[in-house]
């Protein structure tokens, strides 16, 4: 019984995307994991990456860049450069007029099984045309890979669904790994803002493509109070004059930081509770400490954008110290991403709550 | 001389303007870039077009929709124009390059059943070239379908290669896949992409099933993992071997294919450029039509006696600025012909924007555009040239040198049929002087086939022998008694008429300085110093200068 896809698709999802907390976390062996359960379970796949520069080794560790296998029937949306030099067998189905540093992306079936390097889209606004343009050519899911950096954040948010890769490499100390981890999915799982009608409203007015001077939009019950630019907020002190009883939610435009915030709270000060509003978590860019402020002020930080994860893989190896346990890994890493399932690919194993000893582990 | 230099396209606002023709190609949208005035010597051929923009123009305005599908269709044409030129080079093409050429060609047929469908076949002067040999070349074996791959269709030996790769392919990966179905069975697991599966060394059960797959073999068993890896047998080694020798084959075969299938482009390169041709021209008048629909334009009338005539024209930028201001927008009627025509008014009386309605409109219409007008006649120009209030200094000029070395310039053509079309002539320097100067000008551009247009503030102007008068009606007195005066552009009737030079017009500037609130006491003193021996026409042009320039 292949487990990992089958969760998956199981629950509905037609797209994932995969993150990684840093290098060296897995990411590309779960990128494989999926591509070949799906071949074994007769699911048509195409799949692309985001945010990959192209470089034929990584500009960290120079390794060679991970390749992925295709099997025929397989689609990709690969630049052009890659698609050609990878000598496999194609039928070019569409150019899809997104541009990268190695050529234009192009959508293509794999005529005969092999390796290549993938460059996909570099944007969200890329990668949602390009997932458009996979519609009709019978793909039952799309499989998006996702760089180590802040780009490939994008991808969760195009994809129904996210699987992020964690390991000993982002950081050798257990009690610091797991505080990262628990911080990290803290921001991925920000909660959507259920007020449809103002989230509607916001996305329309002030959402990605609109004016970019716009920092901070006051919501009341009524809908927009006030709106301060990027001046306003930053340098006048007009916030707390603004900021009322019957303010209820505070759209932060662009990136949420550690100040950002603190300048916030500080304007609200006067208010019991308030609901902090943000397009989606790849605008969040908070240390620890702020979210302790965020509980201590009683405020929600809120998306307009959720993303959802669907699972964490766990990869024991570290390029500094060479291998944890694997198993003590899955079982803290388990514990602390519970309720999303945590899984060893390499091992075959899940963790299982329920059956907190090592047998349950399977 | 080019038709409009730069200086009055952005003076003209017709930069503005043409930017909002939006073709949906990049080919259409580089055709709009380089599209030139039709010359005069292109008469039939503007008409033509005209023509053509006024039939689309009807059936838009009939169903605002029905072009929609073709203009998505031409929004997918793409230029090939790089690939169709390597060809040419004996350069052979990669698979990217025959798949958009053959798009390219299925889009070019699907265009023109689109055009077939609308009743617009007339919009070029012969249908779609569609490269029927060239497009089956690049569809052999491929079943009809818009992509491209290299079929066995091809080339014999590459189909029998192509069956011998894949039934090693397929041998080689049934070793692998009956050791994936056993391990799925017994794991519920696969093999790694590198023919892997590792469990925890604790897992003794699993670890025995492993050990009991003959195809496995452990390769690494650390404190932790341990990790089996697929055996490969001489066999297996031997057909890789042979795998990798018949993929070079196919690479090759295919390559030959890619070298005879550019040849075949090349052949038909200049039929494909043509293709591009045609789609860039017609893209760009589908968009012209488009946007002449949009406009509401109708369609100019070309004639061969030197004259233009407009009959509520709008220029396009400035309609939209006044009603943006909430105010109402008046059009533009006129006559002119060859010669000077000159045009007085109070300031903020519209002088400057009539000049900028007839060079947009006559630049609009040279252009083959529909003209937002009720009615435009005119006989096509050699040139248009302005120079506007507005109008940028050359460097290291005076405002007034600027404005000489323009007429310098338009007066060395003035025998061609231009428009020329001058704001405030020689107002840059010493009043009496510039008159004179101005005079001069005038004088000499009179007997001119040139249409020349130009405002002024000087009172002798209008007197000179031949000159065509035109005034702004100007203020409605008593409109602007009753109002404030911040809705001053409110009371002023901006329609032009024919000056008569018996009829005295009454002194505005004072009534605008009272209105503005200007000092009683100064409002009396201007009225006095008005009153002794002046000529009604030159105390109107003076008082104009000087009291409404300051509102």
């Amino acid at each position: 019984m292949l487990v990992f896809l089958k969760e998956i698709l199981d629950s509905g999802f037609r797209s994932v995307s995969l993150i990684g907390m840093g290098k060296n976390t897995g990411k590309t062996f779960t990128f494989n994991q999926l591509i070949m359960e799906a071949r074994q379970l007769d699911i048509g796949v195409a799949m692309t990456t985001i945010g990959l520069d192209g470089e034929p080794s990584d500009s960290l560790f120079h390794h060679a860049k991970p390749k992925i296998l295709l099997s025929p029937g397989q689609i990709v949306a690969n630049a052009r450069s890659l698609l050609l030099a990878s000598g496999l067998d194609y039928e070019i189905l569409q150019a899809t007029g997104v541009t990268t540093p190695l050529g234009e992306v192009f959508l293509a079936r794999a005529l005969s099984a092999g390796e290549t390097l993938l460059a996909g889209p570099g944007t969200r606004q890329e990668l949602a045309l390009v997932k458009d343009q996979l519609e009709g050519l019978g793909v039952d899911l799309f499989i998006v890979d996702g760089a180590v950096d802040r780009r490939s954040l994008a991808a969760p948010m195009v994809t129904d669904t996210t699987v992020l890769a964690a390991g000993a490499e982002a950081s050798w100390d257990r009690r610091r790994l797991l505080e990262k981890l628990r911080h990290q999915l803290r921001i991925l799982q920000l909660p959507a803002w259920q007020n449809q009608a103002q989230a509607d409203l916001i996305q329309h007015e002030y959402g990605l493509s609109k004016d970019p001077d716009v920092k901070l939009v006051l919501l009341g019950e009524k809908g927009v109070q006030a709106v301060l630019t990027n001046q306003e907020f930053f340098h006048t002190e007009t916030l707390p004059e603004l900021i009322d009883l019957s303010t209820r939610a505070v759209f932060v435009r662009g990136m949420l930081t550690d100040s950002v915030l603190a300048r916030v709270l500080a304007g609200a000060h006067q208010l019991s509770s308030i609901n902090i509003l943000v397009q989606d978590p790849t605008a969040v860019f908070l240390g620890p400490q702020s979210f302790h402020s965020l509980d201590a002020y009683q405020s929600a930080l809120q998306v307009l954008d959720s993303i959802h994860i669907s699972a964490v893989t766990v990869n024991p190896f570290s390029s500094r110290y060479g291998l944890a346990d694997p198993l003590q890994l899955l079982r803290d890493v388990g514990c602390t991403v519970d309720p999303i399932p945590a899984f060893d690919l390499n091992l075959g194993m899940r963790y299982r709550p329920e059956e907190e000893d090592f047998n349950g582990i399977s | 001389m080019e038709f409009l230099d730069t200086e009055t396209r952005r003076q003209l606002g017709f930069d503005q303007v043409w930017s909002q023709i939006r073709p949906a190609s990049s080919l259409g949208r580089a055709r709009t870039r380089q599209a030139g005035a039709f010359g005069k010597g292109q008469a039939a051929e503007l008409e033509q077009e005209l023509t053509r923009l006024e039939r689309i123009c009807a059936d838009l305005k009939e169903d605002p929709k029905q072009a929609d599908n073709l203009h998505f269709l031409l929004g997918t044409v793409r230029d090939i124009g790089l690939s169709i030129k390597r060809s040419r080079q004996g350069i052979i093409l990669d698979d990217t390059e025959f798949y958009e050429i053959k798009k390219l060609l299925y889009t070019a047929e699907k265009i023109q059943w689109e055009l077939e469908r609308l009743q617009w076949t007339f919009l070029l002067p012969e249908p779609l070239e569609q490269c029927a040999s060239c497009r089956e070349a690049l569809s052999i074996g491929q079943g009809g379908q818009e992509s491209f791959y290299i079929s066995d269709a091809y080339n014999k030996e590459l189909a029998e290669i192509r069956q011998e790769r894949v039934m090693l392919e397929s041998a080689l990966a049934k070793g692998r896949a009956a050791v994936d179905n056993k391990l799925i069975q017994t794991l519920g697991r696969l093999l790694s992409m590198e023919g892997k599966i590792a469990v925890s060394v604790g897992e003794r059960e699993k670890i025995a099933r492993l050990q009991e797959i003959p195809e496995l073999e452990k390769v690494q068993e650390t404190a932790d993992i341990v990790t089996f890896q697929l055996i490969e047998n001489e066999t297996e080694a031997r057909m890789k071997q042979k795998l990798g020798k018949v993929r070079e084959t196919e690479e090759g075969l295919k390559e030959q294919i890619r070298r005879e299938l550019s040849q075949k482009v090349a052949e038909h390169s200049s039929r494909l450029d043509k293709v591009l041709e045609q789609l860039a021209s017609l893209d760009l008048t589908v968009a012209k039509g488009r946007f002449s629909a949009e406009i509401g334009g109708i369609k100019p009338k070309l004639c061969t006696e030197p004259a233009i005539q407009i009959e509520a024209g709008r220029h396009l930028l400035l309609e939209e600025e006044v009603r943006l201001a909430g105010r109402n927008y008046t059009p533009l009627s006129l006559r002119i012909s060859p010669g000077v025509t000159l045009i007085t008014g109070p300031n903020m009386g519209g002088k400057t924007a009539s000049l900028r309605t007839i060079g947009l409109l006559i630049a609009m219409a040279q252009h083959g555009l529909l003209v937002p007008a009720q009615g435009l006649e005119f006989s096509p120009r050699d040139f248009i040239r302005a120079h506007l209030a507005t109008a940028a200094i050359p460097k290291g000029l005076s405002a007034f040198a600027g404005e000489v070395s323009f007429l310098r310039d338009v007066m060395e053509r003035s025998r061609e049929d231009g428009l020329i079309l001058v704001d405030e002539i020689a107002h840059g320097t010493n009043p009496v002087e510039g008159a004179a100067v101005a005079q001069a000008i005038i004088e000499y551009l009179i007997e001119e086939r040139t249409i020349t247009v130009i405002t002024t503030h000087f009172p002798a102007l209008p007197r000179v022998k031949g000159v065509y008068h035109l005034r702004v009606k100007g203020l409605d007195r008593d409109r602007l008694r009753r109002v404030q005066a911040d809705s001053l552009q409110r009371c002023i009737d901006y329609r032009l008429e024919e000056a008569d030079p018996s009829t005295v017009q009454g002194s505005d500037a004072a009534i605008v300085a009272e209105a503005l609130g200007l000092d009683e006491a100064v409002i009396a003193r201007a009225r006095e110093l008005l009153e002794p021996s002046m000529n009604p026409e030159e105390r109107d042009s003076t008082d104009e200068q000087s009291v409404i320039s300051t509102g």
